[in-house]
């Protein structure tokens, strides 16, 4: 595939006179709301809408089942003073941190060092994606076997001579249960990153290569100085979508642990799902997800400012 | 990328969008079909459901009756999506009466008193399953089965190491005591994968150490949760953790499953196993030997209580749509279901499924039955000591609670009393919504 | 994990071979990845009764049959085909809405881009439990519900806005200089866009259809609630079929999960092709 290459003037098409102007600046304006009416359609169907209704819902006492009745700010007032929400929000938080620094520093380093091999590099990334490619209750029946306390990796360890894991149970400790859960889904989860960050890293233009080589630097100065701001974009964007899932996180959760042992591994969303399906308090589960979508915008917000105070162009 | 490239891909994309429209004749409901949406323990089971049941009405019947089938763990959430959607199907399934209850309170389903007369069930069904389905004095559900908690043990295992099957707390004592010498777990127990297994403890170990008589007493008001019995009962669990004689602790407590602790009587590795007698046909299929198994009536686990307490349970409770256009033909499929008792044995003969609660005699258990099932069933109406399951009698809310914050218990992270006190309190409320059901009352009372 | 890189080595010449820590690196993280898919082929080949003596170790007899009877029980045959056209229809639609859209976002002339930006990810953070129930009484309203075309419409919705914020991030680092030029030369938007800029960051648009591919055809919570109909049920929900009452037959499971992944990594080694080429003739190359 070649792409015309530029001509730096064009005379035909000099400066358009100043009414051509602004008849193309808005006829470009109504191409663009025309390419994103299809996102906009399909958002305001399905989420803008029911996201809408489950707003209004916050203020209700809804069961799902009988008319809904308006409590004013009752739920709120309730979910900020519950220790079961609070305990969540912390659990939320802890996860967080986990899958901002593990799971985003494997996917770069192992997609920067993909990237510098030319053999194998096809077999390596598909590799490393396949976890990704299996569903939440596959990865969690594999793990939840080698995670078993009884003939699981800890036993089989021990039998070579690593004898501490043994015994340890991995799912039914209350200390080791996040932890725990939070090691599956970056199992599953980390190759996913390392094929986006690859994809970045791929279009990062060899010749910033080139020079720095000749000038004698070595993969990790490669690394800082040229990779990272190269994909930068990517980057914070992963970072962003990391955030708001961490607090979205619901699945891997709900099939291993269901939110325990006693609440150990408890999210919001899980407090959420039970509040709404178990016991039937669907206006108080809606503030739950409320503060969840809170929480989200006020990060968004902050990025936002901060690329603005940054002039990031990202 | 090329231009044969893209044009291909150009086709595949309009070729994949034209197969998902013309495709999809998904299963638009056209309202001259009865829905019913099932739940089954296995597949053997769904197929003889569909035989005996909805090919069979649908020979005779007039609108025939289309059976979509879910999933026992997610039919609950489904069927609750669906009636407050406006969805839902004509028979509206529930996992026992109370759960019903709170569709007839919220009007999504009709009272069936005058299809109660037109089919005769006041007086085929048993009087207190009839009574507890029930909401303001109208018939809100039909029970479709019904069945028990019993204590379930390997017969040589016990055989191997001289035990019989305990019928006071001090001989359960004895054998879990000797059953951990021996290196086994005294008692299955665990809630991986399905939270609400800790109720199956919980109802055998309330009926079995508080009894009947209290539990009657708690649930019409007349006492309290926080009252000692209850106090004891749960102290009485909390020591069998402390001991690790329940699922081998409190850690592997999260991490057992039904099929582990079942597995677990097969292999001999666990001694006793308190559940419900829905698990007859899968222990027929875990053992080896499907005669190894056998079933006890629940230990008394206090002075206050008579060995061989049997707490009721219904399973299953149908109602009917508010909105349904079908409702003549949903009341004729609900009584093809329970009215004869001759098909319902045969479904439980092929299936091991627990039968509706009929009176049934002795003689009309089809032969190919398993005896322990027969057993079962003329056991349950011939004795007195009968008590209260704590899904079909509790009201929901408590019920929720009772399983959520028993976890705590387990960790040790709250004390008995105070997991008490909160049970009281969502009891509490219900009770003075006017939610609760009506628990029969005990013999001896009247 | 962390890892520690060696100290900058002496100057190369320009064409070096990795250096054995690397290897070493992309080794041990390659056990981390495959290891415990040995235990999950294994465990497809176990009794279920075996996987709860013995939980990672080989089998003791291979039963092939797990694979015969999870594809019977959990009717696999149809419910590939019907994954197979679901995430199809997702990828397609969502890889069309997304790229539009950052296009939009990034070229043409949006107004308040970092509106759009927010409005994007925080409706991608609504949590999806509490939609079922409206989105439910309004999807049958409108006649989608229980359809495969009303699953789909739900898909593009919900994958759609990390899509184009993935594709925005792929052209917000592309020069304006191409497509300047081009549309100088007269080219209309849609031209240029489906012969410019879609071949420039065919990559990404090609990462953003896969990954919502993918997520469509894992999906559970949505499929179930949508689609009630077994016989337009994808292949997501059939491992769930292998319910016995409340417990899970584990080896069944994985042995419907081993038939339901092997056709996607066969679709994702057929695409590498596609990845690479793209990268190796096109490009920026100046």
């Amino acid at each position: 595939m070649t792409i015309t290459s530029p001509t730096s003037t064009r005379a035909g098409a000099a400066a358009p006179a100043r009414r051509r102007g602004s008849a193309l600046r808005r006829r470009r304006r109504l191409i663009a709301w025309a390419f994103v009416a299809p996102l906009l359609l399909v958002n305001l169907l399905v989420i803008t809408g029911p996201g809408t209704a489950s707003i209004l819902l916050s203020f209700t006492d809804w069961d799902g089942l009988n008319s809904p009745s308006f409590v004013g700010l009752a739920n709120y007032a309730e979910l900020f003073t519950s220790a079961a929400v609070l305990n969540a929000l912390w659990h939320n938080v802890i996860w967080t941190a986990f899958f901002l620094v593990v799971p985003m520093a494997m996917g770069l380093v192992g997609a920067f060092l993909l990237s510098r091999l030319r053999r194998g590099q096809m077999l390596f990334r598909v590799l490393f994606f396949i976890p990704y490619v299996l569903a939440t209750v596959i990865s969690a029946a594999i793990w939840r076997q080698i995670m078993d306390p009884d003939g699981g990796i800890g036993d089989a360890l021990a039998t070579i001579g690593i004898p501490f894991l043994a015994d340890v149970n991995f799912l039914g400790n209350p200390s080791l249960a996040l932890g725990s859960v939070a090691f599956v889904n970056t199992w599953q989860w980390w190759g996913f990153l390392l094929v986006i960050f690859l994809a970045a890293m791929q279009a990062v233009d060899p010749s910033l290569y080139e020079a720095a080589k000749l000038d004698g630097a070595g993969p990790v100065r490669e690394f800082w100085s040229i990779t990272l701001p190269a994909i930068r974009p990517t980057f914070v964007f992963l970072a962003l979508m990391t955030i708001i899932w961490s607090f979205l996180v619901f699945d891997y959760i709900y099939v291993l642990t269901q939110g325990g042992p006693a609440g150990s591994t408890d999210v919001l969303s899980t407090v959420l799902y039970r509040e709404a399906f178990e016991n039937r308090r669907q206006g108080y589960a809606s503030a739950v997800a409320m503060l969840l979508t809170s929480i989200s915008a006020i990060t968004v917000i902050g990025y936002l400012v901060l690329r603005r105070k940054l002039k990031w162009d990202v | 990328m090329n231009r044969t490239t893209r044009i291909l891909a150009a086709v595949g994309a309009v070729a994949a969008t034209a197969l998902a429209l013309t495709a999809c004749t998904g299963g638009g409901r056209s309202s001259s079909d009865l829905t019913y949406w099932g739940a089954f323990y296995s597949p053997d089971t769904e197929k003889a459901f569909q035989e005996i049941f909805v090919d069979g009405y649908n020979g005779a019947a007039q609108t025939p009756v289309k059976m979509e089938v879910k999933e026992l763990t997610t039919i609950g959430k489904l069927t609750d999506t669906a009636v407050a959607a406006g969805q839902a199907p004509d028979v509206i399934y529930a996992d026992g009466p109370s759960s019903a209850s709170d569709f007839a309170r919220a009007g999504r389903t009709i009272a069936l008193d005058e299809y109660a007369q037109k089919y005769d069930w006041q007086d085929k069904l048993l009087p207190w399953a009839y009574e507890l389905s029930k909401v303001d004095d109208k018939l809100s559900s039909v029970p479709t089965g019904y069945g028990s908690m019993v204590l379930y043990y390997n017969k040589s295992v016990f055989a191997e190491h001289g035990w019989t099957a305990p019928t006071t707390l001090s001989e359960f004592e004895t054998v879990a005591a000797s059953a951990a010498a021996a290196g086994l777990v005294p008692l299955g127990g665990g809630n991986a994968g399905y939270q609400g297994m800790s109720e199956w403890l919980l109802t055998a170990v309330l009926n079995a150490a508080v009894g009947p008589d209290k539990l009657y007493d708690v649930l019409t008001g007349d006492a309290s949760f926080t009252d000692p019995e209850f106090v004891g009962a749960i102290d009485l669990v909390k020591s069998w953790i402390d001991q690790g004689w329940l699922a081998g602790g409190s850690e592997s407590y999260f991490t057992t499953d039904d099929t582990a602790n079942i597995t677990g009587l097969a292999n001999g590795t666990t001694a006793m196993y308190m559940s419900g007698t829905w698990a007859f046909n899968s222990m027929s299929q875990v053992f080896e030997d499907p005669e190894d198994w056998a079933w006890a009536p629940l230990p008394s686990l206090s002075d206050a209580v008579q060995p061989g307490v049997y707490p009721l349970a219904i399973g299953t409770a149908l109602s009917i749509n508010t909105e349904s256009k079908n409702a003549d033909a949903a009341a004729s499929f609900i009584d093809y279901l329970v009215g004869d008792a001759d098909r319902a044995l045969e479904y439980t003969a092929r299936t091991g499924e627990n039968p509706p609660p009929l009176a049934i005699t002795a003689d009309q258990f089809p032969a190919e039955i398993d005896k322990r099932t027969v057993e079962l069933y003329t056991a349950i109406p011939e004795t007195t000591n009968v008590g209260y399951a704590t899904w079909t009698f509790f009201p929901p809310k408590t019920d929720a609670y009772l399983i959520s914050e028993f976890d705590k218990v387990v960790t040790g992270d709250v004390t008995s009393a105070a997991y008490l006190e909160g049970l009281q309190q969502a009891f509490q409320k219900e009770h003075d919504a006017g939610s609760t059901l009506t628990p029969f009352t005990p013999a001896g009372r009247e | 994990m962390s890892t520690a890189m060696p100290a900058v080595a002496p100057a190369r010449r320009t064409r070096r071979r990795p250096r054995l820590i690397t290897w070493l690196i992309v080794g041990l993280l390659s056990v981390y990845a495959v290891g415990p898919l040995f235990v999950f082929a294994s465990n497809s080949l176990k009794s279920s009764r075996e996987i709860a003596s013995n939980p990672i170790g080989l089998p003791q007899n291979w039963n092939w049959e797990n694979f015969v009877t999870a594809w019977e029980q959990a009717r696999m045959g149809g419910a590939l085909l019907n994954s197979a056209i679901i995430a199809v229809a997702t990828a397609v639609g969502v890889a069309l809405i997304a790229s539009m859209a950052a296009y939009a976002m990034t070229r043409l002339d949006l107004p308040a881009k970092g509106g759009w930006i927010l409005w994007l990810l925080v409706s991608s953070s609504l949590p999806l439990q509490l939609f079922l129930v409206p989105l439910v009484a309004w999807w049958s309203f409108l006649g989608l519900y229980n359809e495969r075309i009303g699953l789909i419409i739900i898909y593009w919705a919900v994958f759609s806005p990390f899509a184009t914020l993935l594709i925005r991030s792929f052209l917000v680092s592309l020069p304006v200089e191409f497509e300047e030029a081009a549309r100088l030369d007269g080219a209309g938007e849609l031209r240029l866009f489906f012969r410019v800029i879609v071949p420039m960051i065919w990559p990404g648009i090609l990462t953003a259809a896969l990954v919502a591919g993918l997520q469509a055809y894992n999906e559970f919570m949505l499929a179930v609630t949508f689609l009630q109909d077994r016989d337009a049920m994808p292949a997501s929900l059939s491992v769930y079929a292998f319910q016995q009452g409340f417990t899970t037959d584990w080896s069944l499971v994985s042995a419907a999960g081993l038939i339901m992944a092997i056709p996607v990594v066969i679709v994702f080694l057929l695409l590498q092709r596609k990845f690479i080429e793209g990268y190796a003739s096109g490009g920026l190359a100046n």
